[in-house]
């Protein structure tokens, strides 16, 4: 059998094989070699990454602007494209210089109104929603609790997760619960900004824009149960809630409940 | 008293005058706002008295100052005599008048001014109409849903109402400004199906839906659209899609028709387009006889449905085809590793008229994918008895079956004006199988040749008509009809040789006629009340025919008028909605009282309580379902007293839906007791041919259980759990010692999940199914009788009716379907793997004796599988 074995011949000259199988391993062996980084070459190589991106990322944070309105008067801010943002008191936006190029973006929270120069779409971040726009004006209030949107020029599209309503003009919204109510209208076109007074007239205002500043004036949360397209005259105080409430909620029929943490709920009797 | 005394004294009187005449107001000349309204007024007085007031301005704005006496003299006698004989009041509150309504109800706010909407809600693309949308008055309880024609009424809602919401299941949701719409005349309100695939709208938002939990107990609605999203057999399927969800039994892989809260599929009334449909299925309950692309809405009530519905003791599958796109024409042209399907559509006069055309015939006969090999074998090895073989390939053996199905769709939908609606439609499913069978015992071979058709053809004519606002008329007559038709031949030889010994012909033929006219009549009274009446007739008529060679074994017609008025109120009490109904129906000369009710209350925003109870008979009854083994067709009688009784079933069922944020929890707990109940037994000894004398007749069965229902949506992603819970027992008097036993094709449990991905182009989908295994009766062993001659005779020993479960069974299926958008239409593909894991549970098992001695033989049983993992493949363009 071991005889048998090694008179085997295989059917090619099996030197000439092996030497070609030997220099194509080399060949491999130097290629590899070729195009392979030492490890001191690769730890430069990761160093240099990493550089790059940490001051990518500092550029990035070093161009973040964010301006907060301390004073009493209202504040206009311009933005790199223009538009103008007056800011209420209290009122913070902020955005990034860089990201500006690829993406018209700002943050906001507080009581604004902001005048879009028409271009690229514009979005305005808010702490529960979303406003896209083109070329608009438009006021916003907004706290953690609650938001409140009007249109006063253009079309804007506010949105939040799957839910969306697009305000044409003397339209607006409000977002409230996570959910956008259903759109009214206010014709103004004025920059709307909460009354710092003790005594508030309307005249014929829609309920949901009076609750809405009685929130800012009283630094409440107001639960609204009645119908939307409500609207109403009158003058309230605001210094006291239960004597405010009785006088707005009793022409609408309705009931209100001060609840435990001071918000205020009303529902239809 | 000195001059300087008066002086001090004048000055005194001078101070104390003028101090008083300056601390009195500004005396108000009431009667100079004479003309004005009150809202006027009040802000006059406002601005110029300081004088404060709190007011709806809406409430007040039609009350007009008018001939106010001189003796008015203050604010309070001023309001007073304006609003006297009004609706207002006022209270002087907090230095402030306060004008509020006398009557605070909110009701009674609403009808001081109301309006009524109507509409028509279409699809934007195809203008064909939206049945059974919802729309809805945000902020309140105000909602109806459209009729057939996609028509509906809003009576009676508040004026000062803003905006409407639409929602149709397979659609993007879509508010309404009424100020921009407008209150006058029929409004047509376009919806955008979801389909993703068209080009030209930009989607936002929409929700991978595929079913809607119903306000009312026990119904739910189906999405069309999402069908072809879920794995499948080859063929997008309505019936396989319907048995993913609780309550209706999932755990089989072929079934004819649905098993609804422990009913047998006869107990279900199918209706397409108003055809009551008999044939459900093709090839032998794998697949429905609907072709998806017809299909346009599915409801499906599980039981205590509205007095609408009568003829059938469990659910209602209601399907409404579509019309054809009104605007321009399409193709839709689709290929699976089953079959080919073309639908076409075409505007015959724009916006007025349309016709839809689509068949669907099976390649089985030309090509024997695996697929179809799979599905085939699986019949053929459930089929045959008295073997121990139950994993035979059929394609492998000389007597290659001939098999093909199709079915064909038509109609014709016209417009004539605001008012009328016309459609006119055809529907024929047909299955086709040449097969043989062959034996050798080594002295006699056997040759049979069966040729067998079965298959449903129907029409109807529909005529809506909207008489105004509050009434609508609904009227279709159709004809159904059901034939299955067996020619056999069997032939013996003589083994080994082709010498005849003998050939005989069998014929065996059962038909169902079925003409109905259906009158159904909507009244709205207002926003909160709605009456529904209505007329049914339909006359069945049985054909049955055998013949062996030249002996006629069956020639019967049996034929019944059933007729059915209907009656139901539909009332809103605040948060409760009741609906009491009626339903006589007359048959066999007999009166059948059936009273319906229903209620739901909208306990808040998210939480709905239903409930409902109902009589419900049954007159024309399906003995035995269609088996491969012996052709036999599938035997339909009519019930009467003599025979077969009326079937009759109470239900009450009691539910409770709650939803927040993008989940939904329903849970349905039911009882049904039903009388009159027939039922074949001992499958696991044989098939049932279709004689009455196999059957128990004339008993009962106690079934209860309940649905829960986990919905989660996600913009993108869809999870659907369902657990079903059913206990259902069944007494016949000679039967199990006249005790109740557990009744067949009822498991107790059944698991469902179901999810779907959406990314990008991509759908995905994943079913799941765990179910408690079949229900039968084991033998415990065999005893041996001694006859009169002294043989001795071994048989076997049962056990309880239906004692035992066979193992659970479970099935996981997977599906992908990738859509490219064209210019204009469409091109999808997909495939789908059934039963990825390949577990074979054993759906039924089978006895079958082995002959020992000339007396005695063994008992053998057969474990028959369910179908293994089947991958399948299409290919869809839409143009």
């Amino acid at each position: 059998m071991e005889e048998n074995f090694h008179s085997w011949k295989p059917p090619f000259d099996d030197d000439e094989s092996i030497a070609r199988a030997k220099a194509k391993v080399l060949s491999r062996i130097e290629a590899k070699t070729r195009y392979t980084f030492s490890f001191k070459k690769r730890i430069k190589l990761a160093a240099a990454v990493l550089v790059l991106v940490v001051m990518g990322a500092m550029a990035y944070i070093l161009n973040n602007v964010e301006i907060t309105n301390a004073h009493n008067e209202v504040e206009i801010v311009v933005l790199p494209d223009d538009s103008k943002v007056t800011l209420a008191h209290g009122a913070v936006i902020s955005y990034n210089k860089i990201g500006w190029r690829w993406k018209k973006s700002v943050t906001f929270e507080g009581m604004g109104h902001f005048n879009i120069t028409p271009g690229k779409n514009f979005t305005v971040q808010l702490p529960d929603a979303k406003i896209k726009v083109l070329g608009t004006s438009f006021t916003v209030w907004t706290n953690i609790k609650s938001s409140f949107i009007h249109c006063t020029e253009g079309i804007i599209k506010v949105m939040r997760d799957k839910d969306e309503v697009t305000l044409h003009p003397y339209e607006f919204t409000t977002i409230s619960n996570n959910r956008i109510s259903p759109k009214e209208i206010y014709s103004t076109s004025q920059f709307l900004l909460p009354r710092n007074e003790r005594t508030l007239t309307y005249t014929s205002v829609p309920l949901s824009i009076v609750l809405r500043e009685l929130e800012v004036q009283m630094n409440i949360h107001i639960e609204n149960h009645l119908p939307k397209g409500l609207k109403y005259t009158g003058t309230i105080d605001a210094y006291d809630v239960k004597t405010c409430f009785e006088v707005l909620c009793k022409p609408f029929g309705a009931t209100f409940e001060i609840m435990p943490n001071g918000d205020v709920w009303i529902f239809p009797q | 008293m000195d001059i300087s005394s008066i002086k001090i004294k004048l000055v005194i009187c001078f101070l104390t005058f003028s101090s008083w005449t300056l601390a009195q107001p500004e005396e108000i000349d009431y009667s100079s706002l004479t003309g004005y309204t009150l809202n006027e007024a009040l802000i006059y007085l406002s601005n110029n008295y300081q004088l404060n007031f709190s007011y709806n301005p809406e409430a007040i704005e039609k009350i007009l100052v008018y001939d106010i006496p001189e003796n008015i003299n203050t604010t309070s006698l001023f309001l007073e005599w304006v609003l006297y004989g009004t609706d207002i009041d006022f209270i002087f509150i907090s230095n402030t008048y306060v004008l509020f309504p006398k009557n605070l109800r909110e009701k009674e706010l609403s009808k001081l001014k109301s309006i009524s909407i109507n509409g028509r809600i279409i699809d934007k693309n195809t203008k064909e109409a939206l049945p059974f949308a919802t729309i809805s008055i945000p902020g309140t309880k105000i909602h109806t849903v459209t009729n057939t024609d996609g028509k509906f009424a809003l009576l009676n809602i508040p004026s000062d109402t803003l905006s409407m919401q639409i929602t149709y299941l397979g659609y993007m949701p879509k508010t309404i400004e009424l100020r921009e719409f407008g209150y006058q005349g029929e409004k047509v309100i376009e919806m955008i199906n979801e389909e993703r695939y068209l080009p030209q709208v930009q989607v936002l938002a929409w929700k991978h839906e595929i079913i809607e939990i119903g306000s009312k107990p026990g119904s739910l609605v189906f999405n069309p659209t999402q069908i072809a999203n879920l794995p499948n057999l080859g063929e997008k399927d309505v019936f396989s899609a319907l048995r993913k969800l609780p309550g209706i039994r999932g755990g089989v892989d072929a079934a004819s028709g649905l098993n609804i809260w422990g009913g047998g599929s006869d107990q279900n009334l199918v209706l397409f387009d108003g055809i009551t449909i008999y044939h459900v299925d093709h090839f032998y309950g794998f697949l429905s006889a609907f072709n998806s692309y017809m299909i346009k809405n599915i409801q499906l009530f599980k039981g205590g449905y509205s007095a609408k519905y009568g003829g059938r003791t469990s659910g209602v599958v209601n399907i409404t085809g579509i019309d054809g796109n009104k605007v321009k024409e399409n193709i839709t042209l689709e290929a699976s590793s089953l079959s080919a399907n073309m639908g076409v559509e075409v505007p015959l006069v724009t916006d007025k008229a349309s016709l839809v055309f689509a068949y669907r015939r099976s390649i089985t006969d030309v090509i024997q994918s695996r697929g179809y090999q799979n599905l085939f074998n699986n019949i053929y090895n459930s089929s045959i008895p008295a073997s121990a073989q139950s994993n035979i390939n059929v394609f492998k053996s000389p007597n290659k079956p001939d098999y093909m199905y199709s079915d064909l769709n038509a109609k014709i939908h016209f417009i004539p004006s605001e008012k009328d609606e016309l459609a006119l439609s055809f529907y024929q499913a047909n299955d086709n199988l040449a097969i043989n069978f062959e034996g050798d015992n080594n002295i006699v071979k056997r040759h049979a040749h069966d040729k067998t058709q079965w298959g449903n053809t129907g029409g109807s004519l529909k005529w809506s008509r909207k008489w105004n606002t509050n009434l609508f008329t609904y009227g279709n007559f159709g004809f159904s009809s059901y034939k299955s038709h067996l020619d056999a031949e069997e032939a013996f030889y003589i083994s080994n040789t082709d010498t005849l010994l003998s050939k005989i012909f069998h014929f065996h033929e059962n038909e169902v006629r079925d003409r109905s006219l259906r009158i159904d009549n909507t009244w709205n009274i207002n926003s909160q009340s709605a009456i529904e009446f209505g007329y049914w007739n339909t006359k069945y008529t049985i054909v049955g025919k055998a013949q062996n060679q030249n002996e006629i074994l069956i020639d019967t017609v049996g034929s019944m008028d059933f007729h059915a008025l209907y009656m139901e109120f539909n009332r809103l009490f605040g948060k409760w909605r009741f609906t009491p109904g009626l339903r006589t129906s007359i048959f066999d000369e007999k009166l059948f009282l059936e009273p319906r009710f229903s209620f739901s209350n909208q306990i808040n925003t998210r939480t709905n309580l239903k409930g409902s109870y109902g009589i419900f008979h049954q007159s024309i009854r399906r003995l035995n379902e269609r088996n491969l083994y012996l052709s036999v067709p599938e035997t339909w009688v009519l019930s009467n007293d003599k025979e077969v009784p009326v079937l009759q079933s109470a239900h009450y069922i009691l539910g409770i839906t709650h939803g927040f944020d993008n989940w939904e929890f329903d849970l349905e707990g039911y009882h049904k007791y039903e009388k009159g109940t027939t039922d074949f037994l001992f499958p696991e000894f044989g098939i049932a041919s279709g004689d009455l004398s196999e059957f128990s007749i004339g008993g009962s069965r106690k079934i209860w259980g309940f649905d829960a229902l986990i919905k989660r949506v996600f913009k993108n992603q869809y999870v659907l759990l369902g657990y079903s819970f059913l206990n259902s027992k069944t007494k016949y008097d000679e039967v199990n010692d006249g005790n109740y036993f557990a009744s067949s094709n009822a498991p107790a449990y059944e698991v469902n999940l179901l999810y779907s991905y959406n990314y990008k182009r991509w759908d995905f989908s994943a079913a799941m199914i765990v179910a408690q295994g079949e229900a039968y009766t084991p033998i415990t062993g065999t005893k041996i009788i001694v006859d009169g001659s002294g043989n001795e005779e071994k048989i076997p020993v049962l056990g309880s009716v239906n004692s035992e479960h066979l193992k659970p069974y479970y099935r996981f299926d997977i599906g992908a379907n990738y859509t490219v958008p064209l210019k204009k239409g469409m091109l999808q593909m997909g495939a789908s793997i059934y039963n990825v894991f390949n577990t074979r549970s054993v759906k039924f098992i089978d006895y079958y004796q082995i002959p020992s001695t000339v007396h005695s033989y063994d008992i053998g049983r057969r474990d028959v599988l369910s179908l293994g993992i089947t991958p399948s493949i299409f290919l869809k363009i839409k143009l």
